[in-house]
């Protein structure tokens, strides 16, 4: 039987639903700028009804639960989407940094220290045995090998410089897998009532998500607990309900002492080195800069250096000096190349050079002080088609720089299209989840409307049962 | 679609970012007046601009090389003429002296002017052009002419690169003109000094044989300097030449280079006009945007 309780009854929980709504409206607003927040919306349904007197009676409204509004599907894609972006803004970041070692304002670069080289042996050619300009050859000499040596340490120390980033992204990738297993933990406890949804925590583990698909080549998917796997580049499992590996960085043997990415084996089992089988994301795109466009630059680099250093070398040594040098020949203008590897970070004058300008050999008769046969040669040799039979060193090093100028541009090309594929994405999840303030505002109003009226029911019964407890008097 | 507060704010952000960032790349291009700040501006450009550069540093070079051998070839070009004087006045006074009107005394005052005619010729042929004689060779520390007469150079031919690929012969191997050779010695003709110092001994032994037979050889010797004289002349012409040539390219190559690198300043201030009233009515709209919200209509 029901009585005017059982309709006080529908008024009290119709008011604590209208104050879960406006709590739930109010925790929207709160975190409406918050990163990853989705909103959430009280789920009320209408109470199964009883029958009363061949008549099936409401029974009321209860919450059922509290739910985000989230796009499994749409989240996946963005990941997705994160890793390509992450990876191209990396690689065009760090291309970026490369381009000052490069730039057309550069007025020692190693295009404008040929050119003072070559001219240097022009003017030298001029006067042969003119002091002063021998030492202002000897000096054009020392500024090229210079620049050769600049470009070089200027890309090793970009290399040192990324192999330091893959260093400090690894060890937040670990971090994040450690946080993911601890919120795996977290919304299996509070997801122990079935139909309860740990929305805050699920917000926070897909945001942390996120970040590290921008960072790593990672899959996911998530168990019938609700936990969340994670599995890393070549199958490794990274994160496994409750249970995270450690990723960390081991200098490497063969790549010079630069970071290998190893995995801590599970269960005893042997750690393994990761790097090989990164393959999308930030780090990936560090490593590509760290151990394949810079060494080829620096390759390039030094290849430049040793077809100068040698050429430039086989024709001084035919000449003759001048002063004490000047019956014998057969001396390096440079100090010759010995690992081709080292052609540019170690280009430096000959020693003789070094001590006396009367060792620069210009002559081709000995005792001829105005002789600039050699010398001749020497200029010769700008326009030799030296590198491959093919270019010429100014021809060399331009074509160089330019390759890498379209390097940087299709980098700067393919980010900005992966960019524009994840602000989409990000605005197609902003659609779904993000706060609209204005419809909080409307739910606010419709909430305090709903408590208004429950109130006044409420009121009702309390006048109504009044009037029947006073029938008794 | 849903639009968001969140969604609303970052695309103002990201709108007014945009606005911003072509603001600055304008206001970069108006500052430095350049179209290419770093390599990826424009990789080709940037490229070819290298090659630009150094050419029109070579070519520079090369107007410095000519401005040198000129220097130089102007030296020997007055040294030539000087001898070529001094042979024209041993030829007057020999045709004079040849006459026998003349004795012994007046040849022997005549064999005094001979006498100073042939060390101004030493003098001459040991012409230097910055501390180097020209005549030498390669040997250009040592004079070219011992007191004697002998040619103490050697056949150097000092080659300057005026041009691509063109090296051009810049002083003249005096050899010729101071020594006769082989075939000019079968047909009985002496070294240019040798030929005075015989019209001298004529003069001394009051010879009118040797001074007669010195005329027709001071005729060979002139013959030989005007020739030398030409040959200087067509480099002198050639050099001019090479010099206009390079002047050419490196106006060409200038006029590259400013097309590859530097803003052009209508464009660019009209650019960063625009550009700037972009971002101007983006922040204007953005402000409006953001402001009504239905919270601010509920009392």
């Amino acid at each position: 039987m029901s009585g005017l309780f059982r309709t006080l009854n529908i008024g009290s929980e119709s008011l604590s639903v209208t104050r879960m709504g406006v709590d739930t409206a109010g925790h929207n607003i709160a975190n409406a700028q918050v990163d990853g927040y989705s909103r959430q919306r009280v789920n009320v349904r209408a109470r199964a009804p009883h029958e009363t007197r061949g008549v099936l009676l409401g029974a009321g409204a209860y919450a059922e639960n509290i739910e985000r509004a989230h796009d499994q599907w749409n989240e996946k894609q963005l990941n997705r989407a994160n890793q390509s972006a992450g990876a191209s803004n990396a690689k065009l970041n760090a291309l970026r940094q490369l381009e000052g070692i490069f730039s057309p304002d550069l007025q020692s670069g190693v295009d404008v220290e040929i050119s003072n080289f070559f001219n240097a042996a022009q003017n030298l050619s001029s006067f042969p045995d003119d002091v002063t300009i021998r030492t202002s050859f000897k000096e054009a000499a020392r500024s090229l090998a210079q620049a050769f040596q600049r470009v070089d340490s200027g890309l090793e120390r970009e290399r040192a410089d990324l192999n330091q980033r893959v260093a400090h992204e690894v060890t937040r990738v670990d971090d994040a897998m450690q946080q993911i297993a601890r919120l795996n933990g977290q919304i299996q406890e509070q997801e122990v009532v079935p139909g309860v949804f740990a929305n805050d925590l699920r917000d926070e583990r897909d945001r942390i998500l996120r970040e590290i698909t921008r960072k790593i080549d990672i899959s996911y998917y998530e168990n019938n607990r609700g936990m969340i796997c994670v599995r890393g580049p070549g199958d490794s499992m990274l994160v496994d309900g409750v249970m995270a590996t450690h990723l960390y960085c081991e200098p490497s043997q063969e790549n010079g002492g630069l970071f290998d990415i190893r995995v801590e084996g599970s269960e005893g089992g042997m750690d393994f080195t990761l790097s090989k089988y990164v393959g999308n994301g930030e780090i990936s795109a560090l490593m590509e800069v760290r151990d394949k466009l810079i060494p080829e630059l620096s390759m390039k680099n030094n290849q430049l250096a040793a077809a100068m250093t040698e050429s430039i070398n086989s024709v001084h040594q035919q000449g003759f000096g001048v002063g004490e040098f000047q019956h014998a020949a057969g001396r390096n203008l440079f100090k010759p190349v010995d690992d081709i590897r080292s052609a540019a970070g170690k280009m430096s004058l000959d020693d003789a050079i070094e001590a006396s300008t009367n060792a620069i050999s210009f002559a081709s008769t000995p005792m001829a002080v105005g002789d600039n046969v050699i010398g001749n040669k020497l200029i010769a040799l700008k326009d030799s088609k030296i590198l491959g039979g093919r270019s010429d060193f100014q021809q060399f090093y331009s074509d160089m720089i330019g390759e890498f100028g379209t390097e940087v541009l299709r980098a700067e090309h393919v980010n900005d299209a992966e960019e524009v594929l994840v602000k989409d994405l990000q605005n197609r999840r902003e659609a779904v989840s993000g706060v609209s303030l204005d419809e909080e505002a409307t739910n606010l109003m419709r909430w305090q409307a709903n408590f208004a009226a429950s109130s006044k029911l409420i009121t009702t019964v309390d006048e109504m049962l009044e009037t029947v407890l006073s029938i008794k008097r | 679609m849903r639009v968001t507060d969140r969604h609303r704010y970052e695309m103002v952000g990201s709108r007014v970012e945009a606005a911003k960032a072509q603001n600055a790349k304008s206001l970069e291009q108006l500052s430095t007046q350049k179209k290419i700040n770093r390599v990826s501006d424009d990789p080709i450009g940037v490229a070819s601009a290298v090659r630009l550069k150094d050419r029109i540093a070579t070519n520079g070079q090369f107007q410095k090389n000519v401005e040198f051998s000129k220097g130089m070839l102007e030296r020997s070009e007055t040294a030539v003429s000087a001898i070529q004087e001094n042979l024209m006045r041993l030829k007057e006074l020999a045709i004079g002296m040849a006459n026998d009107t003349y004795d012994h005394s007046s040849r022997l005052a005549a064999a005094e002017e001979v006498r100073e005619v042939i060390k101004d010729i030493v003098q001459q042929g040991n012409t230097t052009f910055n501390n180097r004689f020209v005549f030498s060779g390669f040997r250009s520390n040592m004079p070219t002419l011992s007191l004697d007469g002998k040619y103490m150079g050697d056949d150097g031919a000092l080659m300057l690169q005026v041009g691509d690929n063109q090296f051009q012969q810049v002083n003249l191997q005096a050899r010729q003109l101071f020594e006769a050779d082989q075939d000019e010695r079968a047909a009985g003709h002496t070294d240019l000094l040798d030929t005075a110092e015989n019209l001298l001994a004529g003069l001394v032994s009051n010879s009118k044989d040797s001074i007669r037979f010195a005329v027709s050889e001071l005729d060979f010797q002139l013959e030989k300097t005007s020739a030398f004289q030409a040959k200087v002349g067509s480099v002198v012409n050639s050099l001019n030449a090479a010099s206009e040539r390079s002047a050419r390219t490196i106006e060409l190559d200038k006029g590259s280079i400013s097309n590859v690198f530097d803003a052009d300043i209508f464009e660019t201030s009209s650019e960063f006009r625009r550009s700037e009233a972009i971002l101007q009515s983006t922040l204007l709209a953005s402000t409006k945007l953001l402001q009504p919200s239905l919270l601010n209509f509920l009392q």
